[in-house]
């Protein structure tokens, strides 16, 4: 479908401005909407997606009042590329030095889905005077089974091999649209022409024909570490003095598989946080639900 | 056993990158082309890394595409103690030489977060560390900032216990942890060929000991 076409279907709105931030020795790649005195508010994507990812949503959140900002992270999107795998701390240190340029002193709102939502906590944890209220979507890290310890040797086995891979060249695919079918296949709750909307501006086109991830192949890479529910909790309990609230979809999906008890211990571990179920939605709750999203929002920041 | 080829990651923060490795590995009579002992990014006038970031894996991502491909000795000092057990155990490694690598100084997981966020706010604050990186320094300003080392004993137990290859452990002065607990930890490799203790840990005789046990 012409990109035209499918954005009027989506009812999305292009950005009213595009730039670059030149922040912690990386460039990201900022996509804006709203008045540009209006008190700022960074948009954080999940991991694979881009800042376009919020082209539904951020004006709407922008006619709050908001000066939305949505970058790509670095190693996706537009940004700068990832030295490692391991980009967690240098990404919270980007967000956090993108809030203090466009802050101008004062500290900003975040809404972050899924890793993103993540990356919006810790940098609240770690920053607090830069952060003014954090909205986490479906973003409480990954489900208490992927923290599970696996054999040591086959976890560094496969360590080896992801090096290896990502060290290679990256996947050339023939047509947005093979791109479109395989994201489709892992988003399965996502409308289509959403799907088509993502994939358009996270995919690039390379010399000779086809197509390639915008993301850095880099990111799905890591050494196996000892990174597990303790030091997640450990983390959320940082966020002691940022008013948090957490919107969750009621539906199973894809990312979204943890049970009702699981989301609530989450939460409980995050002392100032309120927590929502958005009805009918998914892991991409703002994306299915954006008018819900946009009202409890819109309450919580009252 | 005869390895023909060392790759040494250097301590971060080593101003001196590779280059005393590199030397004393060529006095001990090591092949040329079977020395692998890079400055890693950041250090000895290296480019920094990509995007400016460090971590205690960096030296894995960076070192990878160098790994020979017949397995050899894997050196880690300090801190890149973690990233060559990883080497060892996936495979890409014949043996395994730790030099104050152990792992530690042992913390909690919210002391580990808490270490975290101080050097977070430590770089954040410092702004030679969050300016582009100087080309041709001998360190990266930010390496002023020691990053957070792997710091999970049960975690460096895990990886002691099913270690494949011969280990030999090097410990000195600069180690995070006391004699007691290093000794329960080189334990723990069911392959130790040996713990040896040194005044300081200058390359020349931390090679002599490599060359003997493993050439």
């Amino acid at each position: 479908m012409p990109e035209l076409e499918l954005e009027r279907e989506l009812d999305l709105a292009v950005p009213d401005r595009t730039w670059f931030a030149e922040v912690n020795r990386t460039r990201l790649r900022v996509w804006e909407w709203g008045s540009p005195d209006a008190p700022p508010v960074i948009c954080v994507h999940g991991a694979f997606d881009h800042g376009r990812m919020w082209d539904g949503f951020a004006p709407r959140l922008a006619g709050l009042g908001f000066r939305v900002l949505c970058p790509d992270l670095r190693g996706h999107g537009d940004s700068g590329r990832l030295g490692t795998g391991h980009m967690w701390l240098a990404s919270a240190l980007d967000l956090a030095e993108l809030a203090r340029l466009v802050g101008g002193g004062e500290p900003v709102g975040f809404v972050g889905h899924s890793f993103g939502g993540g990356q919006s906590l810790y940098v609240a944890g770690v920053w607090p005077e830069v952060v003014r209220w954090v909205v986490n979507l479906d973003g409480l890290g990954p489900p208490a089974d992927q923290f599970e310890q696996r054999d040591i040797v086959e976890a560094a086995t496969n360590s080896m091999t992801a090096l290896a891979r990502v060290s290679g060249p990256p996947r050339v695919y023939p047509s947005l649209d093979d791109m479109a079918e395989r994201r489709g296949r892992v988003n399965v709750r996502l409308p289509g022409p959403w799907v088509e909307h993502l994939v358009r501006h996270g995919a690039a086109e390379v010399e000779g024909g086809g197509w390639v991830w915008k993301s850095d192949p880099m990111f799905s890479a890591g050494l196996p570490g000892d990174f597990d529910l303790a030091y997640l909790y450990a983390e959320f309990e940082m966020v002691t003095s940022v008013p948090v609230l957490v919107l969750t979809g009621s539906e199973h999906d894809t990312w979204s598989e943890m049970t009702d008890d699981e989301v609530a211990d989450r939460v409980s571990h995050l002392p100032t946080a309120v927590h929502r179920v958005i009805d009918g939605a998914g892991h991409y709750v703002h994306v299915e639900q954006p008018e819900a999203v946009l009202a409890a929002i819109a309450e919580f920041v009252r | 056993m005869t390895a023909t080829s060392v790759l040494v990651l250097h301590e971060i923060g080593d101003a001196a990158g590779g280059g005393p490795w590199r030397s004393a590995l060529a006095d001990e009579g090591w092949p040329a082309d079977g020395v692998i002992a890079p400055d890693l990014p950041g250090h000895a006038g290296a480019p920094a890394p990509v995007g400016g970031g460090y971590d205690p894996a960096d030296a894995a991502f960076f070192a990878a595409p160098l790994l020979p491909g017949e397995p050899g000795v894997v050196v880690g000092v300090g801190v890149n103690g973690w990233p060559a057990q990883v080497f060892a155990l996936g495979g890409k490694a014949s043996a395994l030489v730790l030099v104050d690598g152990l792992g530690g100084p042992w913390l909690e997981p919210h002391q580990a977060i808490a270490a975290g966020t101080e050097w977070l706010r430590a770089v954040s604050a410092d702004p030679a560390a969050v300016a582009p990186a100087p080309a041709g320094a001998d360190l990266d300003p930010r390496l002023r900032h020691p990053i957070p080392p792997m710091s999970s004993r049960s975690h460096a137990i895990r990886m002691a216990e099913a270690m494949p290859v011969p280990v030999l452990v090097v410990e000195s002065p600069h180690s995070g942890l006391d004699p007691a607990d290093a000794d329960d930890l080189a334990s723990r490799f069911p392959t130790l060929v040996g713990l040896l203790r040194l005044p300081d840990r200058g390359p020349a005789s931390i090679v002599a000991a490599i060359t003997n046990a493993f050439r």
